[in-house]
């Protein structure tokens, strides 16, 4: 929605529209800026709840305002240490290799020659993305279950068979590789589309001074990527709070939540027993602001390093 | 947020019009009465069925369910509305009262809000229908509500009192009782009885094993069910007992959780239970809990229980049972309903018993009693016809049954298509009403009884029932719908009578001021030692740390409040 909005002033800056032909394109923009109004700006309000003991039949205007006591209480909570350390761990390892593994591989299929192998497997690796947390559940539970592939190679290498998902030692590991696993196909989109844009003169030219393809890789792609990379980072800076809730939940058991319990999973148990808006918008309303410092500041930075953010 | 300030606004309303126009409904309506009218209008209000000299209307919350007026289209009550139906136009023929609503809602969340909202305005309708134990609590403290006591004992019909007292301990008007009095009239929740074992017979016959009953011949028959091949494919790929990876909780709706190992040893997993003082006490907390952990633990280790089982869910493990791995696990009488069993029966030519067991010591399952009431209905203080509330709940639960008039045959005919439901959607049934009709079925199919004393909810079981023996007589598999309803109805609640239980009844059933904030963390702790301890992560001494951690990070809070709301009542 933001960048429609760049778009339309830019491009109104270049052209000089009659004023009728102007209108209709606000016209035009209308029902997007109903919609943003309706379903962003609107439920915004909706954040004083975290400062109330909100009760539905009073309403924002009938309950009861207790600053930030749910916020206090929040904090005050014996678990509240370890599901925040947990989710930040959990985050921060997606972070990282979302977008080395991405990286990696995009460099490594734009190595392929033949159309058709580099069609076939940039397809495959994007088919978990579609899949819901719902479904590949089942498939990761069953891929490292004492009977599943997995532990399958680890007795035949004469080990104990491992309970991954109900290991502490193990369960982060396997949260953070199959979340790689989902999605550094569809991640890799972005790189593959920002190699495309190199200059092939800059390859050629350290040819000719004897670069090796490893080197090129190095000095040339790398380098040329670096943009692209920050600004991915940036913008994923922002769901450092979601360490993806779908998928923990339907993944750990009361035996790992010691290393798997995150925020949204322990709101959510909080939810289930009573109702309760106003620690859930609370918790919501406190990440938002995390959320929000933490993508200022990757922007301060990308702009101070590369000369370029995002905004 | 528009309907948010809208709900305001008209909330606002109600509180001003309630103001300025309350009290007036109360004045004495019999004030311009002759003597006759007034004694008329007295023998009405004091007969459990009697009928009003006039037509009387009272305001009321109108319940709606899933199965509502829309599936009546294409019928001859088509233009039935919640104001006039076959159970309403019942009512008002039989004692000249019509309902007027002032709110009409599903129920479930969307009802609740609207009584929510009309306690917030103060301004409740007559009578209506409640949901929750604790908008009760909010109601009478507030004041809000008439005194039933009286009424109750002058006007409740047999089977409401007997219902009410087949509960026993259990007796769901101590819920609705505050000070001595009562307070509203509890619509009745069936007791599902005691979880049972439920073993494949066919495995069971082929390993020559008898049916056990104490913890030691469950353990042989799980260790056998491992280890000697019972489903004969020469490959050992068969696991024990099914365990929920919550192990335990909600008794007895929960299929594979192993409360009744627990309650074996006296354990009472996740519920309020009395101590030897009679003060409610968290049974997960108790010492007894060590001894059940321990066989859990050794079990574990021996791998009679599901090895996998933290990890497993509801699915996985109804995967497991229906595909032929599992062979034993816990569940209530209608199990055979689960997906589990019928599966498995339809496609593993599988067959199942239920067995009493694990006994206790006295050689009996101790189950626990679940929560008798399902809902309250409440009168509004100063309503001049309180005693209407009453006579439509012994309507609704007496006299409607035994009536055999057009009327009342309307009213079956309507349920059969549709649920419109009685006003005050309140029934008060006895709680074990699920074996009354297993025995009335039972009579029949053993012919001491005839069809026609069969009312139509028992004849769907006959039918079935005799549908599957049908079928096995002639060596045929009964359809899976008919097994189903065959050995739930038939094999497996006949056991209630035949193998009784004991059944504890829990002292507190809801959830308390600060559970509402902190069960969650107490729930963590509690499942986190529990597993640990079964998977021989932690050792026994856990449970005492556990049981220290529980106490002072909200339990001990949580069990004062909870004794000091019941010790209020």
């Amino acid at each position: 929605m933001k960048q429609d909005n760049k778009a339309m002033t830019a491009g109104g800056g270049k052209t000089q529209f009659a004023g009728r032909e102007k209108r209709m394109f606000h016209l035009m923009m209308m029902p997007g800026m109903i919609m943003l109004f309706l379903f962003v700006f609107v439920p915004l309000f909706g954040s004083l709840m975290a400062f109330q003991n909100y009760v539905p039949a009073k309403g924002i205007f009938g309950s009861k305002w207790v600053g930030l006591e749910n916020f206090k209480f929040i904090f005050s909570l014996p678990d509240s240490r370890q599901v925040f350390v947990n989710t930040l761990v959990i985050a921060f390892a997606k972070l990282i290799f979302n977008i080395i593994v991405p990286v990696l591989f995009a460099i490594l299929l734009n190595e392929i020659t033949v159309g058709i192998c580099k069609k076939f497997f940039q397809t495959v690796v994007y088919l978990p993305h579609f899949l819901s947390w719902v479904v590949l559940a089942t498939v990761v539970t069953n891929m490292f279950s004492l009977s599943g592939p997995f532990n399958a190679v680890v007795t035949a290498f004469g080990g104990d068979a491992i309970q991954f998902l109900a290991d502490n030692n193990w369960f982060r590991k396997v949260i953070v590789a199959t979340d790689v696993w989902k999605e550094f196909g569809y991640n890799s989109v972005v790189y593959l589309a920002a190699l495309t844009g190199i200059d092939l003169g800059l390859y050629e030219a350290a040819s000719i001074d004897g670069a090796n393809r490893f080197e090129q890789t190095l000095h040339i792609t790398l380098p040329s990527l670096m943009p692209t990379i920050i600004l991915m980072t940036a913008l994923n800076l922002g769901n450092i709070l979601n360490a993806g809730f779908d998928q923990i939940f339907n993944l750990y058991n009361p035996i790992v939540y010691e290393t798997g319990d995150i925020i949204d999973t322990y709101v959510y148990r909080i939810g289930m027993v009573e109702r309760q808006y106003s620690i859930g918008t609370a918790v919501g309303l406190f990440k938002s602001v995390i959320s929000f410092l933490l993508i200022m500041g990757a922007n301060k930075g990308a702009k101070k390093l590369t000369g370029s953010g995002i905004f | 947020m528009k309907r948010k300030t809208l709900g305001l606004m008209l909330a606002t309303a109600m509180i001003v019009t309630c103001v300025t126009g309350c009290g007036k409904s109360d004045e004495d309506f019999t004030a311009n009465m002759s003597d006759d009218e007034k004694a008329a209008w007295e023998a009405a209000a004091n007969d459990p069925y009697g009928k009003y000299p006039e037509l009387v209307t009272y305001t009321t919350g109108y319940v709606l369910t899933s199965q509502g007026a829309d599936t009546l289209s294409g019928t001859s009550y088509e233009n039935d509305t919640q104001t006039d139906n076959a159970y309403t136009r019942y009512i008002r023929n039989l004692i000249n009262v019509q309902n007027e609503n002032t709110f009409e809602a599903q129920a479930g969340d969307d009802y609740d809000q609207k009584v929510s909202l009309a306690i917030a305005a103060q301004d409740i309708p007559d009578i209506m229908h409640v949901a929750d134990y604790s908008t009760l609590v909010e109601l009478v403290e507030n004041d809000m509500v008439a005194d039933l006591t009286d009424i109750y004992n002058n006007l409740a019909c047999d089977t409401v009192k007997s219902s009410y007292e087949s509960y026993g301990a259990n007796n769901p008007l101590n819920a609705a009782t505050f000070d001595g009095k009562i307070m509203a009239i509890p619509k009745t929740q069936l007791s599902d009885g005691q979880d049972f074992l439920w073993l494949r017979k066919d495995w069971l016959d082929n390993l020559g094993l008898e049916e056990p009953s104490t913890m030691d011949e469950v353990a042989d028959v799980l260790r056998a069910f491992i280890d000697n091949d019972p489903d004969g494919n020469g490959q050992a790929d068969t696991v024990g007992l099914a365990v929920l990876p919550t192990v335990y909780g909600g008794y007895p709706n929960n299929h594979f959780g192993v409360d009744n190992i627990f309650t074996a040893f006296d354990a009472y997993p996740e519920v309020w239970i009395k101590d030897s003082e009679g003060k409610a006490v968290y049974g997960s907390v108790q010492p007894e809990m060590k001894d059940a952990l321990q066989l859990l633990a050794d079990w574990y280790k021996e791998g009679l229980i599901d090895k996998e089982f933290t990890t497993r869910t509801t699915d996985d493990i109804v995967a497991l049972i229906s595909g032929g791995q599992c062979g034993a696990y816990i569940g209530p009488w209608w199990s055979p309903f689960n997906p589990a069993q019928t599966a498995s029966y339809a496609n593993k030519d599988a067959e199942w018993v239920n067995v009493s067991a694990p006994v206790g010591s006295d050689g009996k399952i101790n189950a626990i009693n679940t929560k008798p009431y399902a809902g309250f209905v409440v009168v509004r203080k100063g309503y001049e016809h309180p005693e209407i509330a009453m006579k439509i709940v012994n309507i609704n639960s007496e006299y409607a049954k035994q009536d055999t008039s057009d009327a009342a045959n309307e009213i079956m005919e309507n349920q059969t298509i549709a649920y419109f439901n009685w006003p005050l959607y309140c029934q008060v049934q006895p709680g074990n009403n699920a074996e009354i009709m297993t025995a009335n079925v039972k009579a029949v199919l053993d012919g001491s009884a005839d069809v026609s004393t069969l009312d139509t909810e028992e004849l769907g079981y006959y039918e079935a029932a005799v549908r599957y023996q049908d079928a096995v007589a002639a060596g045929q598999k009964a359809d899976s719908a008919d097994y189903s309803q065959y050995m739930s109805r038939l094999v497996a609640i006949n056991k209630f009578a035949e193998e009784p239980a004991n059944f504890m009844t829990p002292s507190y059933f809801e959830t308390s001021e600060t559970m509402k904030t902190k069960w969650a963390s107490l729930e963590k702790l509690e499942q986190q030692t529990i597993l640990k301890i079964i998977v021989g992560e932690a050792d026994m001494s856990s449970f005492d740390e556990f049981v220290a951690n529980w106490t002072s990070a909200g339990g001990q809070t949580i069990t004062d409040e909870i004794n000091e709301e019941l010790s209020a009542k």
